[in-house]
């Protein structure tokens, strides 16, 4: 695979990921003879830039997660290459080389309640952080720092000699941002960090997280399924099926301009109050397939509503379109122009927005609402 | 930006005023369960009765009332459990059994907790080839009735101890190749359920995502298993530890009862019992008294350790 694009304004990307794959081993039998391999994540590549929002969405079991943990080598890759900066390639690092490089890089968990330490205070927590790294001298300093990134998650001050055990769901998300903000990376992968919240609960988290990215210039990627969430956040936006990516492009485009049938489907599974906005609902048969056995050619074909000649055999490639977005189909492949089926030309024009400059922000609601609710 | 502001003002709202119950929530749980508490007061009552006991009666178990000797006593004034057959106090020789059953079954568990936790932890953490093979090692083990094994290591250890003891020294009662020998025939034989429990614990507790956030941070794994796994994995061992405790004062009770275990003078609850079953008829109390001290603190020990079974399920709070 060829690199892939810088996203947006040019300059060097921060985070290079290329090509990364992993595949769980089946094992069976009494001698765990490997029957076949799990292609959780398939040769997924992308660019993150400094302060950029990526977001990696997908159904559960598109490899959204596992590609988050690859980046921080908390699993072994199969194949690929990580670089942070001018790093060397990361996944080829051992557990001390990789030391410096957690201060770059950090990771926000999906759930609030097992990702704490329960046995620890919230102080002793955030304090670890800085200890493994040698930040501050241990004492009064670091103590005092510990404070200092509460403080800026927005905890009360006797949160720290506290156990997680006495806070809500929304508080110990703060809690894990807190922890990782300790190390002071600049790059943040956040899993589903707020699918385990309430709305309300999601609006003051995700609130945060731009006010982070604003006061250091933090670059995010964003591991979600919920596509308000994705689309308020985001600058740029991936989309994965069955551990490949599909679609990549800037938030406009993906939300306004989406090319990759699985991509429509996605975007009209949105609830959308407003009617007029409500997009043509286009309902996938069947489930994910199983990673185990992927479909041959390209991995959506069986459930695709445009598939044509070539879906079932042949794989289509990221490819980049005159427009910027890089998407996986054979829909836009001037090659299979010809054989398009009608259905297949009709849900190409679908949902596409031409010359719009704007996303709709699907999640501008919620927010909005919450204000209206709270004391003054 | 006001829904900042909006985020930050409810997040700090002040927390709940801090009280003993909601920091240590598996306390407070234990606290409001009568019986485990009236069983924990009862534990203690007799840890304290077998540790000042003996002093605070001040009679020595081996000597022997002549005047007494061959007609046991029933219970008096002078001797409130009575005398055996060689005229000796048999409350005094109730808290020495008491002594020594407490600690064959503390030293006995401490030993089955260093073993058990130190295999179970490397087969759960390590994985692997590691984790298969010393796993088949302790299902093969289990296939051998832990009596038998209990029995053979007796026979085998203490010759190998008492030949390594010169005869003339004199041994704290505690320390004695007797009761060297049961300590480790009950310590190396009964390790195997808790090296299952803390292998699966430490499995259970590293796929955990606060173990992934140790290794996102750059933690060592040394300490993400001391500092972190093995803390979250001790709750459900503290039980199983709690239970041993009178598996094995049960045990060495069976053992002395058949002849193994330690010898005369010295007594424990389980010697004394076996002593006690000839005369059953004419002297019941020689039996009935050991078997209340073991029947009452098995079940101290069993309540106590469901106790804290319960309170440490989270689930048990109402």
């Amino acid at each position: 695979m060829t690199d892939a694009p810088s996203n947006g304004n040019g300059s060097k990307p921060l985070l290079r990921v290329r090509n990364l794959k992993k595949w769980f081993p089946l094992r069976k039998g009494f001698f765990n003879r490997v029957v076949g391999n799990v292609k959780a994540v398939d040769g997924v590549s992308f660019d993150l830039s400094a302060g950029e929002t990526m977001g990696l969405v997908g159904e559960s079991g598109c490899g959204k997660t596992t590609t988050g943990r690859l980046i921080l080598s908390l699993i072994p890759p199969t194949d690929g290459e990580v670089f942070i900066g001018d790093s060397p390639n990361l996944t080829t690092l051992r557990t001390r080389e990789w030391l410096p490089y957690r201060r770059r890089v950090q990771m926000i968990f999906q759930d609030p309640y097992s990702s704490l330490n329960p046995r620890m205070t919230v102080g002793s927590i955030v304090e670890e952080a800085l200890a493994i790294h040698n930040l501050r001298p241990r004492g009064p300093e670091r103590k005092k720092r510990v404070r200092e990134l509460l403080d800026q998650v927005g905890l009360p001050g006797d949160a720290a000699k506290r156990f997680p055990h006495e806070f809500s769901g929304g508080q110990r998300q703060r809690i894990g941002i807190a922890r990782a903000l300790a190390v002071e990376p600049e790059i943040i992968v956040a899993d589903e960090l707020v699918s385990a919240l309430d709305v309300s609960i999601q609006a003051q988290v995700i609130n945060l997280l731009e006010d982070l990215q604003r006061d250091m210039g933090l670059a995010f990627i964003f591991i979600g399924h919920d596509l308000s969430v994705v689309g308020h956040l985001c600058h740029n936006v991936a989309v994965m099926y069955l551990g490949r990516i599909v679609e990549q492009g800037t938030k406009v485009g993906i939300f306004n301009a989406p090319r990759h049938p699985y991509t429509k489907a996605l975007l009209s599974a949105v609830p959308i109050i407003e009617k007029e906005q409500r997009r043509q609902r286009i309902l996938l048969p069947g489930d994910v397939p199983s990673p185990v056995n992927p479909p041959t050619g390209c991995h959506f074909h069986p459930r695709c509503p445009a598939r044509f000649a070539p879906c079932d055999s042949v794989v289509p490639q990221l490819t980049q379109l005159p427009g910027g977005e890089r998407v996986s189909c054979h829909l836009y492949d001037p090659k299979f122009r010809d054989s398009i089926t009608d259905e297949g030309k009709r849900i190409k024009k679908l949902d596409v927005v031409e010359g719009a400059e704007e996303a709709p922000d699907l999640f501008a609601e919620a927010p909005q609402r919450q204000e209206a609710a709270a004391p003054a | 930006m006001s829904s900042t502001a909006l985020s930050a003002e409810t997040v700090t709202a002040p927390l709940p005023p801090e009280t003993w119950r909601k920091r240590y929530p598996a306390l407070a749980r234990f606290s409001r369960s009568g019986v485990s508490v009236v069983s924990l007061l009862v534990i203690l009552l007799i840890l304290g009765t077998a540790i000042f006991g003996p002093m605070i009666q001040g009679i020595d178990p081996t000597a022997s009332d002549e005047a007494l000797m061959g007609m046991p006593e029933l219970p008096s004034l002078a001797h409130p459990a009575g005398t055996d057959f060689l005229g000796r106090d048999l409350l005094s020789r109730l808290m020495l059994g008491a002594r020594i059953s407490l600690a064959v079954g503390f030293v006995s568990m401490a030993i089955n907790l260093m073993i058990g936790v130190g295999i179970g932890t490397i087969a759960g953490w390590v994985g692997g080839k590691v984790d298969t093979v010393l796993m088949r090692i302790v299902d093969a083990l289990y296939s051998i009735p832990l009596l038998l094994i209990v029995i053979l290591l007796q026979v085998f250890v203490k010759p190998l101890i008492d030949a390594r003891v010169p005869p003339d020294v004199e041994l704290p009662i505690l320390l004695t190749p007797d009761l060297i020998s049961v300590y480790l025939a009950l310590g190396l034989s009964n390790w195997l359920t808790m090296a299952r429990l803390a292998r699966s614990e430490v499995i259970n507790q590293s796929k955990k995502d606060y173990v992934a956030a140790c290794e996102s941070l750059g933690t060592s794994q040394a300490r993400i298993l001391i500092r972190h796994v093995l803390p979250n994995c001790m709750a459900p061992l503290l039980v199983a530890a709690t239970l041993a405790i009178p598996e094995a004062i049960f045990v060495e009770a069976f053992l002395a009862f058949i002849g193994l275990g330690i010898s005369p003078p010295l007594a424990s609850w389980g010697s004394l019992a076996s002593d006690a079953v000839q005369s059953m008829n004419s002297s019941p109390h020689l039996l009935i008294f050991p078997s209340i001290a073991i029947s009452v603190t098995m079940l101290a020990f069993n309540l106590f350790g469901d106790g804290l079974r319960d309170a440490f399920d989270p689930r048990g709070s109402r």
